[in-house]
């Protein structure tokens, strides 16, 4: 895969013409080009990925300035991780929007008293709606594992679905969701269970 | 695996633990493959979520930022930028304070109290994260205190583990991805400090472990002796 400085045209982002599976293996190409401590691959990898990345961190942290600093140390942490990325287990979008969400989890543990995201207002509850509305072409371009996991939580109630995706998205603990949700903490533990017992049968094929 | 363990799993990759919950799940996954497998298996489902996530335009210029944290050593980094919401005077729970006296008469009671106690200091540098490393159930062990200092990414321990002479106790680290990583090992000569070395940073709420391992160290990449105490990395 030509990556590198010789060969920029090729790697610009946003080109029109360029289908969902080239897109993806320029983002590998890039990655893998950044583990070789490549710089113009870093770029263009942040180019590619750093909206993502930053929705993630942003719904995360709940502020726009830890977002910011969440998100540097993200990208700091692939420029320093990216030789070890392994294209036969993860997509490369995948493996990144892993290390950002932990990252952001990790702030937001530390730091939680001051994320307003924790608290049980109305704001929380209105970004997980905007979040359930994915769009249709985003909806088609996804692998067909992640498919699989959307597939399974639509067969979920609405309550064990909103609360696995607030806890993944939004990085909310069991007594976070429980406060949010007004309920007693062994309510929202035997909600949950109920949701991840059903999705771990539908992922397997079980049901 | 029985249903319990497997929906332990799954909260864990979910984050929906906290506390001593947490603490002991993820020093579960250093002793437990089976379930550190089902663990994995629950975080690679649900890795997908992220794509919901509605992207946000970064303000410009963060990438110039991030370019001039490449070219700097690590050190260098953590201890030239201070986190801005670390700043005007934050509210500190005076762990390192209490320490001392955990050593003195180790004892639930006494963590409990360090807890509560809430000072306000003037921070210049990153402040040291504290654990207070507990044995787990059945370990006749007093509790350690461990101290870990940001800029110098030393990791100290305020005791020492006495361990059988052909043994070493070896430090692991389990984070927010839930991958076990050693940390180092305290050898005879080296009773109480390791230093971080490489990539890795060691973060709030991570949760730091010990377990009892050839002299070596583990051959393995993972605990292959007893975890005799874990407990979680907090801002002093």
């Amino acid at each position: 895969m030509g990556i590198g400085i010789d060969q920029p045209a090729t790697l610009q982002p946003g080109n029109p013409d360029t289908p969902e599976s080239s897109r993806r293996s320029t983002l590998q190409g890039a990655l893998i080009a950044t583990g070789m401590q490549d710089r113009q691959a870093f770029k263009l990898l942040y180019q590619l990925t750093a909206a993502k990345l930053f929705g993630i961190c942003l719904r995360i942290c709940g502020e726009r300035q830890a977002a910011e600093d969440v998100l540097q140390e993200v990208y700091v942490i692939i420029w320093r991780r990216a030789s070890s990325f392994d294209a036969a287990r993860a997509s490369p979008i995948t493996w990144m929007a892993t290390i950002a969400r932990n990252r952001a989890i990790d702030w937001k543990r530390a730091n939680g008293r001051f994320a307003p995201a924790v608290s049980g207002d109305g704001s929380a509850r209105a970004h997980d709606a905007a979040d359930d509305a994915v769009p249709a072409d985003q909806a088609m371009i996804r692998q067909q594992e992640v498919q699989q996991l959307h597939d399974c939580l639509m067969i979920l109630e609405d309550k064990p679905r909103r609360a696995i995706r607030a806890a993944f998205l939004g990085g909310l603990t069991y007594s976070d969701l429980a406060r949010r949700e007004g309920v007693p903490l062994a309510t929202m533990k035997s909600t949950v269970r109920r949701g991840l017992l059903q999705l771990r049968k539908c992922l397997n094929n079980e049901s | 695996m029985n249903p319990d363990d497997q929906f332990l799993a799954a909260e864990l990759a979910l984050g929906l633990l906290e506390g001593p919950e947490l603490v002991a799940a993820r020093a579960r996954l250093l002793t437990d493959a089976e379930f550190a497998a089902e663990t994995a298996w629950w975080q690679e489902q649900f890795a997908g979520l992220a794509d919901d996530a509605v992207p946000a335009d970064p303000p410009a210029g963060l990438l110039e930022g991030i370019e001039e944290r490449l070219t700097a050593p690590v050190r260098v980094v953590s201890a030239r930028r201070p986190w801005p919401w670390f700043g005007g005077g934050m509210l500190s729970g005076a762990l390192a304070a209490g320490l001392a006296a955990l050593l003195l008469m180790p004892g639930p009671e006494v963590i409990e109290r360090v807890t509560e106690r809430v000072v306000e200091v003037p921070v210049a540098a990153p402040p040291p994260l504290v654990a207070v490393l507990a044995p787990g159930k059945g370990i006749d062990r007093a509790p350690v205190a461990a101290v870990y200092d940001q800029q110098t990414r030393t990791l100290r321990l305020t005791a020492t583990i006495t361990v059988p002479a052909d043994r070493a106790a070896e430090l692991w680290r389990i984070g927010s991805d839930n991958v076990p990583r050693a940390l180092g090992l305290l050898s005879p000569g080296n009773r109480a400090t390791i230093r971080i070395e490489g990539d890795l940073v060691l973060q709030p709420d991570e949760t730091i472990a010990i377990s009892i391992e050839p002299a070596g160290g583990s051959p393995t990449g993972l605990p292959t002796g007893e975890v005799i105490a874990a407990g979680p990395l907090v801002t002093s």
